[in-house]
């Protein structure tokens, strides 16, 4: 896994405020599209699927990218961001462990996580 | 070639397989996973999935992990116990799992075998401690209720303290040979003892004037056995379309969440549409996700779906986001970027045994995705105020209605 600090507090509250005609909530930005992905050098977030939140508020999503040539890379891989630290759990085109072959996609990667912080995940492989 | 597909557990330091193609198929041999449902994880890293095989005719079945190794616990065309020579037919819907390993699981049985029937073809059975029993069988007399018996089964909800819960056709023998169908939501408790039926279609809606309720859905369970479910109301006499709600249960008191044709709070000239997605946490915290309507046809809105959390003192939705509105991408509190939210995604369930799969988590925060009309997205958090759960209820005590007891 690689992880590394991103650009958002980690604690809820201090993002973003949004007022409306209704109550009105504090939204905390957590990603946004057009920033760099943890473990892609140099990858894009190009959208977000599959926004599940633990038990500490560990988030864990699958993402797609824009590569270095600005192409949308599809189901790309899923992370985790957890008190403002990113972390890259599997990503298209790298090894799949245990597996001896690649990662081709996370189109059904439905992450579930659990009271530990564990996260489960589907992939497609070679 | 075809798509292969695995599944994997990332753990704090490390990522492991749990199943994939090119791993043994315990119980299948020489054969390979070609895919899985959604696999679910306990609080011990316990897991389970249904899978399917390159095998045929033992084509489905379910496995589970218990301290990393994986074994089969059921297979298609195997026999099921509890009944008289009868199999288990193609699997097709998610086990679930409790913090114990103890495993409950939906299954149809193949028509003609042991004397099955399309009467009798579905039901419920409890893994536990290596062993496999059935809890409940399409055909069996409901316990508590008067000429009646299950008619088809749904797959159930279950929680670490092993109460389940689950909706069934009801089939009542209404005398002259004439038989009338409903269906009905019910909880148990897999140690046994009678069902309890929280709602079936047929009895006033709670919440309402006194209104029909023609169906309910199948629920979503917390730790603590309460329920959130939708339902379908007779709509019959209403001047626009009131026929779907939501409620939540509490120790059988039930109290109406939204309803469809609500005015929609801080939304102007908006009501509610569909019940799209909804979750529920331990602590009775309620998310939902609707579509939203134009109140008067003449005037359209810019917003068609909104988040929603259910404040359980003011007994009302409260607004988190919808789209159609203005939004503040820039996380510099000093500089303003609007983008107008074009679609909001939120993913519904419980965080039932220790497990979280949803949008929704214990402590009332809520996460969820937003795309914007440029094309940019987004993922963003935000934190129900507390108190605001169901449980919150008890303070306002004013919506709940208790049900008549079977």
């Amino acid at each position: 896994m690689r992880t590394r600090p991103v650009m958002v507090s980690g604690i809820i509250l201090a993002g973003v405020f949004v007022a409306h005609a209704g109550a009105q909530m504090q939204i905390e930005q957590i990603v946004y599209t057009g920033t760099e992905a943890a473990g892609t050098d140099g990858f894009t977030y190009a959208g977000f699927m599959d926004v599940v939140v633990g038990a500490s508020g560990k988030i864990a999503y699958s993402a797609s990218l824009f590569d270095h040539a600005g192409e949308r890379v599809r189901n790309a891989g899923v992370w985790t961001i957890d008190a403002g630290s990113e972390t890259l759990l599997g990503l298209r085109g790298n090894a799949a462990p245990g597996v001896g072959m690649e990662y081709t996609g996370f189109g059904s990667a439905d992450p579930l996580i659990n009271s530990n912080g564990d996260v489960i995940f589907v992939a497609e492989h070679e | 070639m075809p798509t292969r597909y695995g599944i994997w557990i990332a753990t704090e330091n490390d990522v492991a397989p749990v199943a994939h193609a090119a791993l043994p198929v315990p119980g299948v041999p020489a054969r390979e996973f070609i895919s899985y449902g959604r696999p679910v994880i306990n609080s011990a890293g316990d897991t389970a999935f249904f899978g399917r095989t390159d095998n045929v005719p033992f084509d489905t079945g379910i496995w589970a992990t218990s301290a990393g190794e994986l074994r089969m616990v059921v297979l298609e065309n195997e026999s099921a116990p509890g009944t008289l020579g009868a199999v288990f037919d193609e699997f097709r819907t998610n086990p679930v799992l409790n913090s114990n390993g103890d495993m409950v699981f939906w299954a149809e049985l193949k028509d003609h075998t042991g004397g099955v029937t399309n009467l009798d073809d579905s039901g419920i059975w409890l893994h536990s401690g290596g062993t496999t029993r059935l809890l409940m069988r399409e055909g069996d007399s409901v316990p508590i209720l008067k000429n009646a018996a299950y008619g088809v089964v749904n797959a159930p909800t279950f929680n670490d303290s092993g109460t389940m819960a689950y909706l069934a056709q009801l089939r009542i023998d209404a005398g002259n040979g004439t038989t009338e169908y409903s269906n009905g939501l019910f909880r148990s408790h897999t140690q046994g003892g009678d069902p309890e039926l929280i709602l079936r279609g047929g009895d006033t809606a709670p919440g309402t004037n006194g209104e029909t309720l023609l169906t309910v859905s199948s629920p979503i369970m917390n730790s603590s056995g309460n329920l959130l479910f939708e339902g379908r109301i007779d709509n019959t006499g209403q001047t626009s379309d009131r026929s779907r709600a939501l409620w939540f249960e509490q120790n059988g008191e039930i109290g109406l969440v939204g309803r469809k044709g609500d005015t929609a709070p801080g939304v102007p000239g908006a009501i509610l549409g569909n019940f799209e997605d909804y979750a529920l946490n331990a602590s009775g915290d309620i998310a939902v996700m609707t579509r939203l309507t134009s109140a008067d046809p003449n005037n359209p809105i810019d917003s068609r779906y909104a988040l929603w959390y259910y404040n359980g003192l003011a007994d009302s939705l409260e607004l988190i986001v919808r789209t159609g509105q203005q939004f503040d991408v820039n996380p510099d509190p000093l500089v303003e970027e609007l983008k107008v939210i074009s679609l909001i995604t939120f993913q519904g369930g419980s965080t039932l045994n220790g497990s979280e799969g949803a949008g929704l988590n214990d402590s009332g925060l809520i996460a969820f995705d937003l795309q914007f009309d440029d094309g940019s997205n987004g993922i963003y958090m935000t934190q129900i105020p507390a108190p605001s759960s169901v449980f919150a209820m008890g303070i306002a005590g004013t919506c709940l209605l208790r049900r008549r007891r079977a």
